[in-house]
């Protein structure tokens, strides 16, 4: 149990832990149009060799990010055989009867492999760094002003806290109807897919039912503790941007330069 | 400050529309609570103590009747709001009850409706960790505590409100002897501090830990005795489907041969002793 990590945050103190969730969270969603921004080797190399730079600067072990590729692997793969194939363009290099690989092939599979690679490391360090509730806080922040078009801000940011608290509550209770419903000689990982499915049923359905009753409790508990909504509620929880956040800007501005003198 | 709860020839109704006689919850009931009282509600399953309780700070509107705090009729959102603050609850699922994915930030949580200023909190949560012994734990996830714990953490929220009064509806019953004995043992602690305490249970032993009790049976009030007076003749409590706790019968009996024993025990512990030195 509890080997299911809910965002993956690797609690630390490196200088990526200690910036703003706000300013890490802008700056990933920039970085990401950035990475559309490189089409030549020398961009690529930039990125990565910044990638790489704040991989080392989170501390983080490298076999966590290989773990955070390993689901994305397959959709990686499928793209570049397909730019592999479809591409057409330089020499070619090898040649079958059913289809040829040309140069320009191979260069557009290894820069869309890269911009893939180089998205799920950024998101990972992302959600490695900053623990979920900090990142609640900075959509909550973030989000703000489309509270003026009719959002609910505010009980989204609660709905994601109040799962943040649950899940792991769930996942126990989960766990604990399942052995009951094992030790009644319950079958559940045999026979086809349809068979498991209904396996499943004397699972789910008291999982659900508790899941009403804990929800109509909570209700009642937040009322008790005075909520009414997010008119005229104060935060404990702050955040506070500093000096490093507002390199992050400097940094930006120097990549987003860098990689528009170096693009073609 | 001080609270003065009043509840005025109270009835309720979870589906009042429908009328049917038998399914009142609360069939007219009067009762007070001074500040600083100790009270325990007694009653089997289904007589209305859970009832009682919402109604009291104000999470259900009496169907009939009046709900009054220190001379004020509370009649509007408002007023039951601001009761929130004066009375607070504590319920009996510990899980069920904690909102927040850390201890610090749960026990924020009734303050950040309340409207307190950071600082404020700041001052008002270590306290109140502190007090119900969660101090160190601030970062923990509400999961990773025992039962006991959670149903401190629980307590702590609502402290932190500084509430005048605190229900306990039946906050004990599904933890462990050492979990309940916790409980108990800061109940006392508050009612001591001056808080009014309204302690709701099944528990015949536990009730006995107050100094007035309460016995509901079909959502009215069967008896309104303080402790001694029912411990006198805790037998009437088999009336009503309740337990007379086995240390008290044996007191009574023993009273009743003529033993000379003290007329009030306190707790088991008081009586083996009597009892040692008596033989
Ligand atoms: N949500 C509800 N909807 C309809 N009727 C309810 C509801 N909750 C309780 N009741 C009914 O109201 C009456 C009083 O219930 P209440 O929960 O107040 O009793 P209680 O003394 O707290 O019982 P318990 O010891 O089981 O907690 C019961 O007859 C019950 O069936
Ligand atoms: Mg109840």
């Amino acid at each position: 149990m509890s080997k299911i990590v809910i965002g993956q945050y690797i609690p630390g103190n490196s200088i990526l832990h200690q910036l703003d969730p706000r300013a890490k969270l802008l700056f990933v969603f920039f970085f990401f149009f950035l990475i559309f921004l490189a089409n030549n080797t020398a961009t690529y190399l930039v990125l990565y060799l910044f990638v790489i730079t704040i991989i080392l600067l989170s501390q983080i072990r490298l076999s966590l990010f290989l773990r955070s590729i390993k689901p994305v692997l397959f959709i990686i793969l499928f793209t570049v055989i397909l730019h592999l194939i479809l591409t057409k363009g330089g020499e070619a290099l090898f040649v079958t009867p059913l289809f040829t690989i040309y140069e320009e092939g191979v260069r557009q599979a290894i820069f869309i492999a890269s911009r893939f690679l180089i998205l799920v490391v950024m998101a990972s360090l992302l959600t490695f760094t900053t623990s979920s509730l900090d990142l609640t806080d900075a959509l909550e922040i973030l989000m703000g002003p489309l509270r003026k078009v009719r959002v609910p801000v505010h009980e989204l940011a609660l709905m994601m806290s109040i799962a943040l608290r649950f899940i792991p509550t769930l996942w126990e209770e989960t766990e604990k109807i399942m052995n009951a419903q094992l030790a009644r000689g319950a079958n559940l990982d045999s026979g086809n897919i349809f068979k498991r499915l209904v396996a499943y049923i004397p699972i789910f359905i008291p999982l659900f039912l508790s899941s009403f009753r804990r929800a109509e409790e909570l209700a009642m508990a937040m009322e008790a503790r005075a909520y009414r909504g997010g008119v005229g509620r104060t935060k404990y929880r702050m955040l506070q941007y500093t000096y490093k956040d507002y390199f992050l800007i400097v940094i930006f501005l120097i990549l987003v330069l860098v990689i528009g003198w170096l693009r073609v | 400050m001080a609270t003065e709860i009043s509840l005025e020839n109270v009835w309720f109704h979870y589906y009042p529309q429908t009328e049917s006689r038998e399914k009142w919850a609360i069939q007219g009931v009067d009762l007070i609570f001074q500040q600083g009282e100790y009270v325990s509600i007694i009653g089997s399953n289904g007589s209305g103590k859970s009832s009682l309780a919402c109604l009291i700070n104000g999470l259900f509107i009496p169907t009939n009747g009046n709900l009054v705090i220190n001379g004020q009729h509370i009649e509007d959102d408002q007023g039951r709001w601001e009761l929130k603050q004066r009375i607070g609850m504590v319920f009996q699922n510990p899980d069920n009850q904690i909102v927040a994915p850390s201890v610090l930030d749960d026990v924020a949580f009734g303050l950040e409706n309340l409207g307190v200023a950071r600082e404020e909190m700041q001052k008002r949560i270590p306290h109140v960790l502190e007090l119900v012994g969660l101090s160190g734990l601030e970062k923990k996830e509400p999961h990773h505590l025992s039962g006991g714990q959670k149903q401190r953490l629980a307590i702590a929220g609502v402290l932190a409100m500084q509430p005048d009064v605190l229900i306990f509806d039946e906050s004990t019953s599904m933890l462990d002897p050492d979990g309940r004995h916790h409980i108990l043992q800061l109940m006392r602690k508050l009612h001591l501090s001056g808080k009014t305490i309204i302690h709701i249970t099944h528990q015949a032993t536990e009730a006995f830990l107050a100094d007035r009790l309460v016995v509901l049976n079909k959502g009215k009030v069967m008896l309104d005795q303080n402790r001694e007076a029912l411990y006198a003749n805790s037998a009437q409590l088999t009336n009503w489907g309740l337990d007379v706790p086995i240390s008290i019968e044996l007191h009574q009996n023993l009273l009743a041969k003529g033993w000379n024993l003290s007329h009030r025990i306190e707790n088991e512990e008081q009586l083996v002793s009597e009892i040692w030195t008596y033989m």
